[in-house]
């Protein structure tokens, strides 16, 4: 008997060595095929130019060499200044849209201002394909003068930010049991200071997550940003596009542009990855 | 509308505006967003529909008022249906894969395993690349002669592969593919695994007490759970794929042909290269009957969970 159940044990075990040993095989597998293209991309960076153009390819380069960080300026239109504009109008965008957008949930979320019409309206803002617009909008823009500014930028980045942000911090803003905001307001407190006092350090983590994701979202546009510039305010994604068309000589441009873009977006990503799949789902769904 | 309102006492009765706002708090709060949105996202929306009436080319004199003759030769163009099939090929093939890696890396890693702190920002990096970076990238990775595709696929084949992945009209679709799932599998991971963490573990065990197969588990209790989930990760896809511009501006650039031009290249280039305004406008308001008549049954279902 005693024997019979030390094999059946041995046999659960190694039942389930196997099993975890496949889990591991498998997440392996997918890790490097998901991380080989960001590999990829940051090693271009650093390759010597002869070895774009090596049979076989050169994966890891025995020479690596910091002049693409200065050619990067020199070449295109401007690696470094694409990155200032971009910083300029994604800061800005963010930050208005979050002061609007703060505003609007506050009221959807306390005082169902507009109700579930309302409500569906912003998400179906969303929804709607930027090609249908933008036309539009580059030619309101042009009589205004305004095609290739700031100002043109920061506006259309902020509108495009607005129903993501309403929508997260509206579910944020729910979350925030109402009986805190009533007993503000009881002990003397005005709706504008409950908000400032309550609402808004309660809801903390969800108001950096929404900036951040919005940040994110709006450093990786690139049709918007690719009709509305020209030579000014054109951003990283549009200075990267500049480069193509001119066969290859490029590569390692790109592979500094690409490497210094993602730096700052991965980090901020990781930083909120919680908040991650309740973001890219405009808070339907809550990770 | 504000209970709490109404409890304080009023001083001297405001007249008129004043009062009104104080009744309506909220819509002064959502002015300001309201404004934007309208000037940036309905007016040019509506804008567009006026002009798909006009003939609006930079050839043409003028800006004749034509009718649906926009539409009608939308509707009459092979390569409008072309890149109509093509975005929406994408869009079955992308969202099924993505659906089944998603869904096969989210339940391994629902369990606790150790290592998951290592694997879970490895598995959402893509989603937060700039897809321009990705198109790129890839196109360095499908590369025929100096390209690491083709390196391992030789390794692999023992003998060199020289396949022409962006240039052939067949494997450029197969290339394209790949880069989307690469880029929007985690996505589907991320969100399928919120489902299904969410997922009470005692429903689990009560079904396999009850003498319930671990594969009737996942297909009687753990997938109608999560239908909701699903339902809006596919409902966001759906929007992305219609949006897929980036990676073929800078990959393939719509060719060989119009192998890979999705929809919204195609009006891009109707529009930014060729002008025709009210061609694109059209062509626009098309795209987005078909979307909203889509959509809008998914999004009512989203929106009572």
């Amino acid at each position: 008997m005693r024997a019979e159940y030390v094999q059946h044990m041995k046999r659960k075990r190694r039942i389930k060595t196997a099993r975890s040993g496949a889990r591991y095989f498998i997440l392996i597998i997918a890790s490097l095929f998901f991380l080989f293209p960001i590999f990829w991309i940051v090693v271009t960076a650093f390759k010597q130019p002869g070895d774009y153009f090596q049979f076989p390819p050169v994966w890891f380069p025995r020479h690596p060499t910091l002049a693409h960080f200065r050619s990067v300026q020199t070449t295109g239109v401007g690696g470094y200044t694409a990155l200032r504009n971009s910083f300029i109008i994604n800061i800005s965008s963010t930050i208005i849209s979050i002061g609007l957008g703060a505003m609007a949930a506050y009221a959807m979320a306390r005082f169902r201002t507009g109700g579930k019409n309302f409500s569906f309206w912003i998400l179906s803002q969303r929804m709607l394909p930027p090609i249908a617009i933008i036309f539009p909008i580059f030619l309101v823009m042009r009589t205004f003068h305004w095609v290739d500014t700031y100002q043109c930028m920061i506006l259309v980045y902020t509108a495009v930010n607005l129903p993501f942000v309403i929508w997260m911090l509206r579910s944020y803003f729910l979350e925030v049991p109402s009986e805190v905001e009533e007993s503000a307001l009881i002990d003397g407190c005005s709706r504008i200071g409950a908000l400032f006092r309550v609402i808004i350090p309660m809801s903390t983590p969800g108001l950096i997550a929404t900036a951040v994701l919005a940040y994110i979202f709006t450093w990786t546009e690139f049709l918007f940003a690719l009709i509305l510039s020209r030579t000014n305010v054109f951003t990283v994604p549009v200075a990267l596009s500049a480069y193509f068309g001119s066969e290859a000589q490029f590569w390692g441009e790109v592979g500094v542009l690409s490497f210094i873009s993602i730096i700052p977006v991965f980090t901020m990503g990781l930083l909120v990855q919680k908040h991650l799949a309740r973001g890219l789902t405009l808070g339907a769904v809550k990770g | 509308m504000d209970p709490l309102g109404e409890m304080q006492p009023s001083k001297a009765a405001p007249a008129g505006v004043s009062l009104w706002v104080r009744r309506h708090p909220g819509l002064l709060l959502i002015l300001p967003a309201v404004l934007v949105m309208l000037f940036v996202g309905i007016f040019p929306l509506f804008y567009s529909l006026g002009i798909s009436f006009f003939r609006w080319e930079p050839k043409i004199p003028g800006r004749p008022f034509i009718g649906f003759k926009n539409y009608a030769d939308l509707l009459t163009n092979g390569e409008f249906w072309l890149a109509l099939r093509f975005t929406g090929l994408l869009f079955v093939s992308a969202v099924a894969l993505e659906f089944f890696i998603g869904l096969g890396l989210a339940i391994l890693l629902v369990e606790p395993i150790r290592g998951r702190r290592l694997f879970m920002p490895l598995l959402m990096l893509p989603v937060m690349m700039v897809p321009v970076v990705v198109g790129f990238t890839w196109r360095m990775l499908w590369d025929p002669l100096y390209g690491p595709i083709n390196q391992i696929l030789g390794w692999l084949a023992g003998h060199q592969v020289k396949i022409s992945w962006l240039t052939n009209a067949k494997t450029a679709f197969y290339a394209i593919l790949i880069t989307e799932i690469w880029q929007w599998t985690p996505f589907m991971f991320l969100v399928l695994l919120a489902g299904l963490s969410s997922i009470n573990p005692e429903l689990q065990e009560a079904a396999s007490i009850d003498g319930a197969s671990n594969w009737k588990i996942f297909w009687r209790i753990l997938i109608p759970v999560i239908r909701p989930v699903i339902l809006v990760a596919v409902l966001f896809r759906t929007i992305d794929v219609i949006k897929l511009f980036d990676i073929i501006y800078v990959s393939t650039g719509g060719g060989p042909g119009y192998a890979t031009q999705p929809i919204t290249f195609y009006l891009y280039r109707m529009g930014a290269r060729f002008f025709r305004m009210g061609y694109t406008a059209a062509g626009s308001w098309l795209l987005l009957i078909m979307v909203s008549v889509a959509i809008s049954f998914a999004v009512r279902r989203v929106g009572e969970d």
